[in-house]
């Protein structure tokens, strides 16, 4: 029997020495990699950004219908400028990921340890100017939804131990992010790919890049066009150094549409299985050439359909005008009978495999008109590029006699045509449309508060039943006018509480509200264009 | 009978002996007073290591007994014995007071006297278990306020659904909080695998926590070690105490043959709590009806599109329902459709909900003889819910077996446990798409008949029929799922194939010492499939996960025991290695299904998408452990443990933690006279640290994989949480006294004891603004304090022999504290609700704080009103709206025995603590909870109490009723945390056992009967049983996205012993 009990413990104590040591590898990550090319994180940060801007959140609930493009056609909160507290926290965070996983791009690419290797995916100053042009896009996004907002502490954990980001002021955000813009695309060397592969914006052209950094910096001019006397002088050094040149340089990104890599605008309708949207009145009738007569407003072009209006209103037209915008949710039901149903009719920015638009080459034609005094000859190039842009987009197609007639039509440049063109391009690019309708107060046509808003009720032909109109009552103060920003998240005020206290305490009244101005948007009423001054 | 106890070996009194003479053998045989033998004493030559234990049928034989030399005869129970040596003796042994002398299970298996514990262990019969054997969502759930100071929150429903379970409160800020579960000394894996969108209210499905594999019908006991003291001994797991259970096994050694028992329970369950929901109103959103055409007829349509009940009110109007519509949408459209009027549902929510059944059956064969014993047993449950398409069926099987060597120093043991389990149809829990209850109570209409939903959820070409029409010409439903379309053609299944259990062999080497070793096993796969059907609100899908985790531990303990006078003295020392390894496979459809109502990932419209994920986790450990004892008076006792542990960075993965308590029994000290009335008195206090690691995967940096758009470079992103290479171990450290009396002999007695305990070095995922580019780092920081009493009072007022009453009370109150976070930081987030209010830890504050806007109060307290709407006004930012945790929890049982009749009943209380619930938000918002329409408040509006101005100016402007509710949404979130306190009427019990012969073929027959979750009481528990906001065993607790009906339980059982 010892002998037996002998065995046993020795034969427990081999297994046991086998298995007894802890390797140190057992805690690395299966799972993830440590390590990965620069160009497959600019891969993924592109595509994480496009997912968090264009969407039915950030865009859908937010600035597309802040800019009048959509609107609600069950639960109009939004609409009416009351904010998800939710949406509001999580976005916030997902755009500042955005601009963390660029930076991280631009460490790949300098810092000593890991720039040689990655200098194999294109050349290391063509990824780091790619990874800030980016930035500087997203970042001109974020300051112009929630005005002042953290820039020069960000992403700065792992390097500095920065826990809590100082927010700065709108004015120096800009000014820093315009000395950056500068350098992105001065370190660019146009002889070199930007990146081998991954690049979804550019298929790693390190030309186009740079004409993105300079049209960039024309958009970025014009914003401060009211507040910083050298705008012109940024248009003229971003002209010199070369601007987008044809449609085929506009920066978009296109989803490849197999499998997840979707639109997320697709997603929300047709995964999550919600109808939530229709195109909104206001821009319908811009579209069709209609006046509002319920509050006796007009646009230049009454009488004048718009080629683009079959592919941004698809199934509006005849009655169907549009849902009216920022109506009650309680007088939905009746008045979405005049809203196109695009669940079933699945518009082109619906599809799997949409490009969703960050800056066309009709915007900055719009721009230099702008530039110029309101020059007639960039201003209809741009009306051009821009209904040739969409129509490609929709895989549409529009007649040049077509084209011509609608351009004769528009007539001269002024300042509200420019305006209103460049507002018809910037379709489904919601925060660029509000930061443009905030800047010019243009198209005067969109629905403010106290105004009238509603439309038809329509039966199932098609026939006009009734008709209801109601005031547009935002939920929250804002002052009269289209919403001036979106509050700082709640968020902040726990996790960031000291830097997002001192925030607030610079916004008008020193509350966290939406009324307080960007720091370019100097008008001093609802309708006042500052370019006219 | 004692001798069914477990046994222990007593060391005796040692004295000296000098004489040496001729020596015999001595023959003998030890009884209890009533004859019957006991097995396993220990006899032992005075002065002397020869000793034996006794055999089954309670003989021994010593050879080289000094002639004139005494016996000690000692059984645990017992009172021992000293008898003169002869040829052939016969011991008869008295009880000692059973209840100074109770052994319970300590760390490691090891039965100990509970009076010589420095630290409180509680324990409970597995007959507690089986009480309301068919009644129970998760087995732990029979101890609900029976051990005090162990907290057990279950969630509703039947169908294995997770419990909270807390010993002591909460001390890990982000880890596991779980006491650890061991049964016959494996460790279970008891978490759950709730995503935390389940935890969170998000939706999802709650599939229980894996302690819901416990069999009850096979538990012999089970013993609840408290602090860390108790368990330091397990390590870091142990961190939150444990919880040990010991199951039923053969008698080696026994009365040798056979025994059969057989149980069977019927069970029904009926909701029992729904929320008070208005009936005055019908859905949409308007007074109006909207007019509408068909073949030149004019009807009157109710906004089907708007899924909210602040529609028209009920006046008998005749309208083109959607049952109507659907109707002859069925019938091909002939004809004109039918109108309904308008009114009130005739079947209502309730009576969507059917009566589930539940029968459980248990058969155990036993056998045993002198040398070994073998146990069987099976366990059957079928349960059909009380949901539609619902059901779960169990199957257990319960082995074990052990044998010993002829001179009983080798034993050889083996257990194992197969758990087969399949379930259909659990409910969707929180804010999903296919929970019904937030179709009911969130959002809906209020009108709905259930009857009709039920008839027409399918179209005849299989489309589906909604009520929540997008419009009357079109039925794709626009935001809800017809309720049985949901329960019908969006179900989804599980299943989950278990074995644990153990082999090992122990020998004596000497009386004194003993070798053990076991191997330990849990291993389990686990598959879920989720199918949401084409057809549906959302896209189809159809999801596949397949888990499968084994867990091995090989254990070594060297144990000794030996007396030195007065002094008794015990030791132990071992080692543990623990391997652990678990294995995730996610599949999903992508874009939909293209056939309907096949659900496989081949089905998937684009390709279907996959992922999986692996963890490796290995501790070794060695422990060792030493007591010593004076005149059976004052006890000490010390223990340390290392670790070293894969998770942890080198240069800190090795750790090491002392423990030490002692007891002093000074009822020792006292004259027969006072004994008398104070029979037993004890103090103990003991003070243990203990270390802990954390999940692997901690320590370095990696990427996230994130698309595929461009197909030769694949996209990563950076993960939301940040990683620490300089991770060191958390540590808890904890002190604890203690004091048990007893009075009487026996009939009053109570156990009290105090405790704090701190945990500090906290890892966890502290979150971060997202300007940091992270959304959580992992960080050692952060310190929780807690602190509490608990006290057990059991006594018996009423003793005779036809007529006993016992009751027992037992109350704990735990003050849980956070004090600190990382330098600087006030607070850290645990998780948000869906769309208000999170939950997270601040420093001052006990963890688990409710953080939301508030009502904006005046300087003088009262509530501010906004003068234009009438409204109550919100604070900015988010503030502290109270804390989670109750802060004091209890139980009273009481038990009565008349005859041959018992009875008990027991309630079980909780005290303090809040939650947020998102069903009340969105049900005030949706018109659809009683107070939207009381008090003619649609008619006449609501006046908010509260003033307009600092100078307390009074509200007078009366806001409209549908503003009013959309405030609850629009502002302050503190509208809708409410109070947890309840007492409930959890378990009542009536039994019956028929007097039997022991000599009948039939030797126990007993019937009894149960009823669980009879009533709930509490400030806030009008719409909702306030444990509805537990959807997850972890620590995102306190947040209500979605409830689950409250369901009460009856049944009967049948006991048969063969």
């Amino acid at each position: 029997m010892k002998k037996v009990f002998k065995y046993i413990i020795v034969s427990v104590l081999c297994f046991a020495g086998l298995n007894a040591c802890i390797k140190e590898d057992m805690n690395v990550d299966p799972n993830n990699p440590k390590d990965i090319p620069s160009n497959s994180l600019m891969s993924g940060a592109e595509k994480f950004i496009m997912d968090n801007i264009y969407d039915n959140w950030f865009s859908g609930r937010q600035c597309l219908v802040y800019a009048q493009y959509w609107a609600q056609r069950n639960y109009t909160e939004e609409d009416r400028y009351q904010i998800r507290e939710s949406v509001n926290n999580n976005y916030f965070n997902y755009l500042y990921q955005g601009v963390a996983n660029l930076i991280k791009v631009e460490k790949l690419n300098k810092d000593p340890e890991f720039a040689p290797g990655n200098a194999v995916y294109g050349a290391n100053c063509n990824q780091i100017a790619a990874a800030k042009i980016l930035k500087i896009w997203l970042m001109d996004v974020i300051t112009n939804t929630w005005g002042s907002v953290p820039y020069s502490d960000i992403a700065k954990l792992e390097s500095d131990n920065i826990y809590y980001c100082k927010y700065d002021d709108q004015k120096s955000l800009y000014a820093a992010l315009m000395a950056e813009l500068n350098e992105a695309i001065e370190m660019i060397d146009v002889n070199e790919p930007a990146f081998t592969a991954g690049d979804i914006i550019y298929e790693g052209d390190a030309e186009k890049w740079k004409k993105f950094g300079n049209s960039l910096k024309c958009r970025m001019a014009v914003h401060v066009s009211k507040v910083d006397p050298n705008w012109k002088t940024y248009i003229a050094e971003a002209v010199e150094s070369g601007v987008f040149e044809s449609n085929d340089d506009s920066a978009g990104y296109k989803y490849y549409g197999v499998g997840t890599d979707y639109c997320i605008f697709y997603e929300g309708f047709y995964v999550d299985g919600r109808n939530d949207f229709s195109i909104a009145k206001p821009f319908y009738q811009i579209l069709a050439g209609e006046a509002d007569e319920a509050n006796a407003k007009t646009h230049p072009w009454v009488g004048t359909k718009d080629p683009r209006l079959q592919f941004f209103a698809k199934g509006a037209g005849g009655n169907k005008r549009g849902m009216p915008y920022g109506v009650p949710s309680n007088k939905t039901r009746s008045l979405r009978s005049a809203a196109p149903n695009w669940y079933s009719l699945q518009p082109g920015h619906l599809k799997t495999d949409f490009k969703v638009p960050m800056l066309t080459y009709a915007e900055v034609q719009f721009i230099l008109s702008e530039y110029n005094n309101f020059s007639d000859a960039e201003f209809k190039a741009g009306i051009e590029a821009s209904v040739k842009y969409w129509a490609n987009i929709y895989g549409g197609f529009v007649e040049t006699d077509e084209l011509n007639n609608y351009i004769a039509a528009v007539g001269a440049a002024t300042p509200e045509k420019v305006a209103v063109q460049k507002y018809i391009d910037l379709w489904m690019n919601g925060t660029e449309a509000w930061t443009e309708i905030r800047r010019t107060g243009y198209p005067e046509q969109l629905v403010r508060p106290g105004e009238k808003t509603g439309g038809d009720v329509l039966d199932s032909s098609g026939e006009i039943t009734s008709s209801v109109y109601v005031d547009f009552e935002p939920l929250e103060e804002v002052k009269g006018d289209i919403i001036a920003r979106v509050k700082y998240p709640t968020n902040e005020s726990t996790l960031n509480g000291e830097n997002w206290k001192a925030a607030v305490a610079k916004l008008k009244d020193g509350t966290n509200n939406y009324y307080s101005k960007m720091f370019w948007d100097v008008r001093t009423s609802t309708y006042d264009h500052p370019a006219n001054k | 009978m004692k001798r069914l106890k477990l046994f222990m070996v007593c060391l005796l009194a040692l004295f000296s002996m000098s004489a040496l003479a001729q020596t015999l053998t001595v023959k003998g045989k030890v009884t209890s007073t009533d004859s019957e033998p006991v097995v396993g004493a220990y006899v032992l030559v005075k002065g002397t290591t020869n000793g034996q234990l006794t055999d089954g049928e309670g003989q021994f034989v010593l050879e080289n007994v000094p002639a004139n030399g005494t016996l000690v005869i000692a059984f645990m129970g017992m009172k021992t014995q000293e008898v003169q040596a002869a040829s052939n003796v016969s011991v008869v042994m008295e009880a000692d007071a059973e209840y100074l002398n109770e052994v319970v299970v300590t760390a490691m298996g090891i039965s100990r006297e509970k009076k010589a514990l420095g630290y409180a262990v509680t324990e409970v019969g597995g007959d507690e278990m089986v009480k309301a054997r068919g009644g129970l969502n998760n087995p732990v759930n029979a101890l609900q306020g029976k051990i005090a100071g162990l907290q057990i929150t279950s969630s509703s429903g039947s169908m294995g659904g997770s419990s909270k379970i807390l010993l002591r409160g909460v001390s890990s800020l982000s880890g596991n909080n779980q006491p650890l579960f061991v049964i016959d000394g494996v460790p279970i894996e008891g978490k759950d695998f709730n995503t935390t969108e389940a935890a969170r209210g998000g939706g999802g499905f709650d599939y229980g926590n894996l302690v819901n594999d416990i069999s009850p019908d096979d538990i012999a006991s089970i013993s609840v070690l408290k602090g860390a003291s108790a368990s330091a001994l397990y390590g870091s797991r142990a961190n939150n105490g444990v919880v040990m259970i010991t199951t039923k096994k053969g008698n080696a050694g026994g009365k040798e043959g056979y025994g059969i028992s057989f149980s069977s329970t019927v069970g029904i369950e009926r909701v029992n709590k729904l929320p008070k929901l208005q009936k005055l109103y019908g859905g949409g959103d308007g007074d109006e009806f909207t007019p509408v055409n068909i073949n030149g007829k004019e009807y009157l349509y109710p906004d089907y599109a708007t899924d909210e009940s602040w529609g028209p009110k009920y006046d008998g109007q005749q309208v083109l329902t959607w049952y109507d519509l659907a109707k002859w949408e069925a019938g091909g459209m002939v004809g004109n459709p039918t109108t309904s009027e308008w009114k009130a549902a005739d079947n209502d929510i309730d009576t969507f909900f059917e009566t589930g059944v539940s029968v459980v059956t248990n058969v155990a064969i036993s056998q045993s003889s002198a040398r070994s014993a073998t146990r069987i047993s099976y366990t059957n449950s079928e349960l059909k819910g009380y949901l539609p398409n619902s059901k779960q069926e169990k199957n257990i099987l319960n082995v074990s077996a052990q044998a010993f060597s002829p001179d009983r120093k080798l034993e050889v043991s083996a257990n194992v446990n197969y758990l087969n389990q399949s379930t259909l149809g659990r409910s969707e829990i929180g804010y999903g798409d296919n929970n019904v209850l937030v179709k009911f109570v969130q959002w809906g209409h209020r009108e709905l008949d259930m009857k009709q939903a039920k008839d027409m959820y399918m179209f005849p070409d299989g489309t589906q029929a909604s009520w929540n029409r997008s419009d009357y010409d079109d039925p794709t439903p626009a935001y809800s799922n017809n309720p049985y379309w949901s329960r019908y053609m969006c179900y989804q299944n599980d299943t989950r194939n278990r074995i644990y259990g153990n082999l090992g062999a122990s020998y004596q080497i000497l009386p004194q010492l003993k070798f053990q070793y076991k191997a330990n096993l849990d291993f389990f796969v686990d598959k879920q499939y989720e199918r949401n059907a084409v057809g549906s609100q959302e896209q189809a899908k159809y999801t596949e996960i397949s888990r499968q985790q084994y867990e091995l531990n090989h254990e070594f303990l060297l144990t000794y025991k030996d007396n030195f006078g007065e002094f008794s003295v015990n030791g132990l020392l071992g080692a543990n290695l623990m391997r652990n390894h678990f294995e995730y496979i996610y599949g999903e459809s992508v874009n939909g299904l293209a056939v309907p109502g096949f659900y496989n990932l081949t089905n998937s419209v684009a390709q279907p998408d996959a992922s999986n994920y692996q963890r490796n986790k290995a501790i070794n450990s060695v422990f060792g452990n030493a007591g010593m004892g004076w005149k059976n008076m004052l006890f000490l006792e010390g223990s340390v443990r290392m670790d070293q542990s894969s998770t942890l960075p080198k240069g800190s993965n090795t750790y090491f933690y002392p423990s030490v308590t002692g007891s002093f029994i000074f009822s020792e000290l006292f004259p027969q006279s006072v004994k008398d009335v104070l029979e037993f008195g004890k103090v103990r206090a003991g003070y243990a640290q203990v270390g802990n690691d954390t999940d692997p995967y901690q320590i370095l940096a990696t990427y996230q994989h994130y698309t595929r758009n461009d197909p030769t470079a694949p996209g990563y992103r950076l993960p939301s949480n940040l990683v620490n290479e300089n991770l060191k171990p958390e540590q808890t450290s904890s002190f604890e006294v203690g004091l048990e009396m007893e009075f009487f002999h026996g009939r009053l007695g109570f156990d009290a004891s105090y405790y704090n305990s701190i945990t500090k070095d906290q890892i966890m995922p502290l979150s971060l603004s997202g300007t940091t580019g992270y959304t959580s780092k992992v960080v050692n920081s952060g310190k929780i304090q807690n602190t509490g009493v608990e006290l057990a009072i059991h006594g018996t007022p009423v003793e005779t022999k036809n007529f006993s009453w016992t009751s027992s009370l037992t109350l704990a109150s735990n003050q849980n504290k956070v004090l600190e976070l990382l330098e600087g930081v006030e607070y850290y987030k645990l998780t948000s609700a869906p769309f208000m209010a999170e939950i997270g830890a601040m420093i001052g504050e006990p963890y688990g704080v409710i953080m939301g806007t508030d009502y904006l109060y005046d300087a003088n307290g009262n509530k501010m009103v906004d003068p234009d709407s009438g409204l109550y006004l919100a604070t900015d930012g988010n503030v502290n709206l109270g804390s989670v945790y109750p802060d004091f929890t209890g139980g009273w049982t009481n038990s009565f025995r008349f005859g041959n009749f018992d009875a008990s009943i027991h309630f079980d209380f909780s005290k303090g603590g809040k939650y947020f619930s998102t069903s009340y938000l969105w049900g005030m918002y949706s018109g659809m909870l009683e107070e939207t329409a009381a008090n003619n408040i649609r008619e006449d509006g609501i006046l908010c109490e509260g003033v307009i101005d600092d100078k307390g100016t009074p509200n007078t402007t009366v806001a409209d009723a549908y503003d009013y509710c959309a405030n609850y949404y629009d502002g302050p979130a503190a509208q809708s945390v409410l109070k947890s306190d309840y007492i409930k009427l959890r378990e009542v019990s009536l039994g019956y056992t028929f007097p039997m012969s022991e000599k009948s073929f039939v030797k126990a027959l007993r019937l009894s009967a149960y009823g669980r979750n009879l009533g709930v009481w509490g400030p806030d528990v009008k719409h909702f049983d306030p444990e509805v906001a537990v959807t997850s065993s972890g620590n995102i607790q306190g947040i209500e996205g979605g409830l689950v009906a409250g369901v009460a339980n009856f049944g009967f059982t049948v006991n048969v012993n063969f």
